[in-house]
């Protein structure tokens, strides 16, 4: 008995043909699903992205979906690394539309308005008694993806809960792909508009801490802080690690920053969260997205219990605004978490679910930025972060 | 189980977050001042990090109405729907300014609303800037940011004045630069105006000194016709007194040739001076080339190539078909002087509706259809002092004895006559063009000039018939008499029109034919042939004259039984006329 009931049915498959493995996995989200309207979809990067589509699309028949390809994929607390996990949203009321945009290369903030208006189009007025989400899932490694999350705001409005992240790779140089209509896209921006009978709550947490002191972003161009109070922002960089202990190389960094991002506060106390990949000639620090000049920022520390902790208690929170019964998540982790907590990762798996409580089922996948507000506040891109969305049943 | 992210654990980050937001946004508002820069951007930020998912910057002007002047947050439905007047005072506003503003996205029940309003509404203006911040219930960070609000609020009220002014600045230059532009535009036609205005007087002055200049021609062509009439005459009447072999034969008949040569200068300048008598007729114009081109290779040299371009729907005009033809052999011969070392001679025609404007730069010629006759050369061409006395008559640039200067002015004198223009275009080594617009008649035809040819006998037996002779100048009087006389017709001579028609009237017997000059004191021969035709309407009449205008002599003033005879002429010329006049016409 469904009634007006929202629930999420899950299948997964790490079959390596992607014709079988999207029939197993559709196969087996929607044996168990009554009022399937929607699947959402991801899937690790190995796959041939035209020809899983095809698969994906002939094994829904007429249920529409979209999704993206990313670094890990799970299915609960099962990842999948390669995979493919669906889930299908199942309601007598619920509606789902699809948008697209881009190229975002070229414009991403006007990829993100292009995607979202298109989806909103799609749901008309909001009914009364219905709470409404807004996922994104922009190609993170093509383009300024914070101003495509700026784009879609700017045309759908902040009053939605955001959710969503970087669709992404292995680690590969390999391009990313976006799924929607059918069809398998790179260089876009997917947009699903999802409108459901109960409350849709976002739950987001990264679990880092300030470390270093403050500095100001004197130079930044795009995703690269230059300088760092007027010094090459690596220098004041490896400083703070030296007033740790820490000794950072250039040779070093990456494995060093994993541990240790930057951040710059929002006037809640938290931080946004940017993740330093590499240190550019000339000593700037490449970072997955885009750093505001002027903004103070500072080295943050983050250890693997307090990231587990900061996952549960995103879900926790997301459980919390959907109030009453979770009928299902959706769940966009970082990539980098991962990386952190290597095969301890599975923790931050099970505390999720922990957080969203026994028997809720719930998909996502391991993403290059995330997308998402705390309640009521401002949608925004994050790096390292943790990201549920939750409804309630 | 750890606590994340509350409370901060890291010595005074509350304050460390403050004193960020601050100069991250204190930065960014710098921004604001620059009117190429969107404000919605930097309400993005505010709002961002201030955790504000909606953030409003309206304007209530002095009339109440309300401005939405920037946003973040708001969906673009919500934008675009209208704000209700602002109830007063600017500076308080609605308790609940949720129920002010028609966003849906402010009525959401999870949001609370946190306002923060201009310190100093502007009420010189009597208006105020609103920064609306809206905030989940319990969301609004710390009462220590207010001081912040309110200092980018006063940030935004001065840089949306200075926005105001730079658009006002902006609007004030763009309508200057139109303004500009369009005087600019003004000031161009105006000096177009003013150059084709010059162009104009110039040519008026030009044509004004050519008519004068003809009109002298012209009168002096019509004495030294009279005086060439009896020196011609009286010649001729020598050489029957004195036979062939006297020794004053030789010197009678230089005498006789330079009268001869005189009377051939004489008429050039009569066309100059548009005063020669014209057989006008539709001419094919492309026909008359045609069948000049082997007189004008002959003339011109084999080291002159002839190109011509003629257009064949060019058709006719309205021209004497000789005159014509002289025409095109002056240009010619003035081509060929321009060119010693050889060169191109080129023939154009082609049709030309002229216009208003067109007819403006070629002086006394109305608009309409014409006929564009072209002749250009590759020669020398000629200084801007020699184009403005091109056409005056005895001007030359021909070495002495090459020209007698009456070539071209023969050439201006036919086309004004024939109702046309001419244009010269030259500059010193690039050559001349002549360009004549005459007159389009239609149709392509040459057709005949009416004329009325003679029917009557020739030979002596023929001369029977009484002639009244009128002539005032008493020395052509007598040679006229004489020629009459010797033709062997009765005469009766009068020295005036008044005198003629009192001979008529005590003449009893017939008077066959009225030998009268055209141009007398008090009455016209023309007259004086009219008024005859009232008691005599069987006269025929001869009218002579070395001054003959298309006005005085008309083909209607002639009437069916007149004709004319330029003078000077010869005795012979003169009893063929009277022949001429006096053989019975055909029946019509």
């Amino acid at each position: 008995m469904v009634g007006a009931t929202t629930v999420l049915t899950c299948g997964s498959s790490m079959d390596p043909r992607p014709a079988v493995a999207a029939a197993e996995a559709v196969a087996r989200a929607l044996q168990a699903a009554p009022c399937p309207v929607f699947g959402i979809v991801f899937s690790t990067c190995q796959y041939e992205s035209a020809e899983l589509a095809a698969g994906l699309s002939a094994a829904f028949g007429g249920v529409p979906w979209a999704g993206c390809c990313t670094a890990g994929v799970f299915a609960g607390r099962r990842l999948l690394r390669p995979g493919l996990v669906v889930g299908v949203l199942s309601s007598q009321t619920a509606r789902v539309r699809v948008g697209v945009g881009g190229p975002l290369s070229d414009d991403p903030r006007g990829a993100g308005e292009q995607a979202a208006a298109a989806a909103v189009a799609g749901l008309g007025p909001l009914r009364s008694g219905t709470a409404r989400a807004m996922l994104l899932l922009p190609d993170a490694m093509r383009g300024n993806a914070a101003e495509v999350v700026r784009g879609a705001v700017r045309e759908a409005g902040s009053a939605w809960a955001w959710a969503g992240g970087g669709a992404g790779h292995n680690l590969n140089p390999t391009p990313t792909t976006q799924f929607a209509h059918g069809v398998a896209l790179t260089d876009h921006v997917v947009a699903v508009a999802l409108e459901t009978p109960g409350a849709l709550a976002v739950g987001m947490r990264h679990g880092w801490r300030p470390y270093g002191p403050p500095a100001v972003v004197t130079r930044a161009s795009g995703c690269v802080v230059l300088e760092l109070n007027g010094e090459p922002a690596y220098d004041v960089y490896r400083r703070a690690a030296h007033a740790h202990g820490d000794e950072v190389t250039v040779e070093g960094f990456g494995s060093f920053a994993v541990t240790h991002p930057l951040g710059f506060p929002q006037a809640n106390g938290t931080h946004v969260i940017r993740d330093p990949l590499r240190v550019t000639q000339g000593g700037g620090l490449q970072c997955v997205a885009e750093v505001p000049e002027g903004c103070l920022i500072r080295v943050m520390e983050g250890n693997a219990e307090a990231l587990v902790a900061a996952a549960r208690s995103a879900a926790l929170d997301a459980r919390r605004d959907a109030g009453g019964e979770v009928g299902g998540a959706i769940v966009f982790d970082c990539i980098s978490r991962s990386l952190v907590l290597g095969d301890a990762y599975t923790e931050e798996l099970a505390a999720i679910e922990e957080g969203l409580g026994p028997g809720v089922p719930f998909i996502g996948c391991l993403t290059f930025g995330e997308v998402g507000t705390p309640r009521f506040g401002v949608p925004q891109f994050h790096n390292k972060t943790a990201v549920v969305l939750a409804w309630s049943r | 189980m750890v606590e994340v992210d509350e409370p901060p654990t890291y010595g005074p980050d509350d304050e460390f977050a403050r004193l960020s937001i601050l100069q991250e946004l204190t930065i960014a508002s710098t921004a604001l001042f620059d009117p190429g820069e969107p404000l919605d951007r930097f309400l993005e930020l505010l709002g961002a990090r201030l955790g504000s998912p909606v953030a409003i910057c309206i304007e209530v002007g002095a009339d109440g109405k309300v401005r939405l002047v920037g946003d973040a947050g708001l969906s673009s439905a919500s934008r675009s729907l209208p704000i209700a007047p602002w109830p007063q005072p600017l500076d308080t506003g609605p308790a609940d300014i949720k129920q002010a503003l028609p966003y849906h996205e402010v009525h959401s029940p999870d949001l609370g609303c946190w306002q923060f309003r201009l310190a100093c509404p502007d009420r010189g203006r009597g208006t105020a800037v609103w920064l609306v911040l809206m905030f989940g219930h319990g969301a609004f960070p710390s009462s220590r940011y207010r001081s912040i609000i309110e200092r980018l609020t006063s940030t935004l009220r001065a840089a949306l004045r200075q926005r105001e002014a730079a658009a006002a600045l902006l609007a004030g230059t763009a309508r200057l630069a139109a303004a500009n532009a369009d005087l600019t535009r003004e000031i161009e036609v105006r000096e177009r105006a003013e150059a084709t205005l010059r162009k104009t007087e110039e040519q008026l002055r030009q044509a004004q000194k050519m008519e004068a200049v003809g009109r002298l021609a012209g009168g002096l062509a019509h004495d030294f016709n009279n005086l060439l009439m009896v020196i011609g005459g009286c010649s001729v009447v020598l050489r029957k007194q004195i036979p062939p072999g006297d020794r004053l034969r030789e010197p009678l008949d230089l005498i006789a040739n330079a009268a001869e040569q005189a009377g051939a200068l004489t008429q050039q300048l009569l066309a100059f001076s548009r005063q020669q008598v014209l057989n006008p007729g539709a001419v094919d114009i492309n026909e008359l080339v045609a069948e000049t081109q082997t007189m004008l290779r002959r003339m011109i040299g084999e080291d002159v190539e002839i190109v011509s371009t003629l257009d064949p729907d060019v058709g006719a005009v309205l021209a004497d078909r000789g005159q014509l033809a002289q025409l095109l052999m002056n240009l010619a011969v003035n081509a060929r002087d321009a060119m010693p070392d050889g060169g191109r001679l080129t023939i154009e025609t082609a049709r030309r509706d002229l216009d208003v404007g067109s007819t403006l730069e070629l002086v006394g010629v109305p608009p309409g259809p014409y006929v564009l006759l072209s002749v250009s050369d590759t020669g020398v061409g000629m200084d801007a002092e020699t184009k403005a006395h091109l056409f005056e008559p005895f001007f030359t640039t021909k070495e002495l004895g090459k020209g007698t200067g009456l070539g071209l002015c023969t050439v201006y004198g036919t086309v004004k006559q024939s109702g046309g223009a001419i244009v010269v275009e030259s500059e010193a080594n690039r050559g001349t063009s002549f360009k004549i617009y005459l007159p389009s008649v239609g149709g392509s035809r040459t057709s005949e000039p009416p004329s009325v040819r003679s029917g009557g006998r020739s030979g002596p037996d023929a001369a029977v018939g009484t002639v009244l002779l009128v002539e005032d100048n008493a020395m052509v009087r007598g040679v006229l008499e004489r020629f009459v006389v010797s033709s062997g017709y009765r005469i009766l001579v009068a020295a005036s029109g008044d005198e003629a028609l009192a001979l008529s009237a005590a003449h009893d017997g017939r008077i066959d034919l009225l030998l009268s000059d055209v141009i007398m004191p008090r009455m016209s021969g023309a007259e004086l042939a009219s008024k005859l035709a009232e008691t005599r309407p069987d006269i025929a009449v001869v009218l002579i004259s070395g001054f003959a205008s298309t006005e005085s002599i008309s083909a209607r003033s002639l009437g069916r039984r007149a004709s004319f005879l330029q003078k000077p002429f010869t005795e012979d010329a003169l009893a063929e006329k009277l022949r001429s006049a006096l053989a019975p016409k055909p029946a019509r």
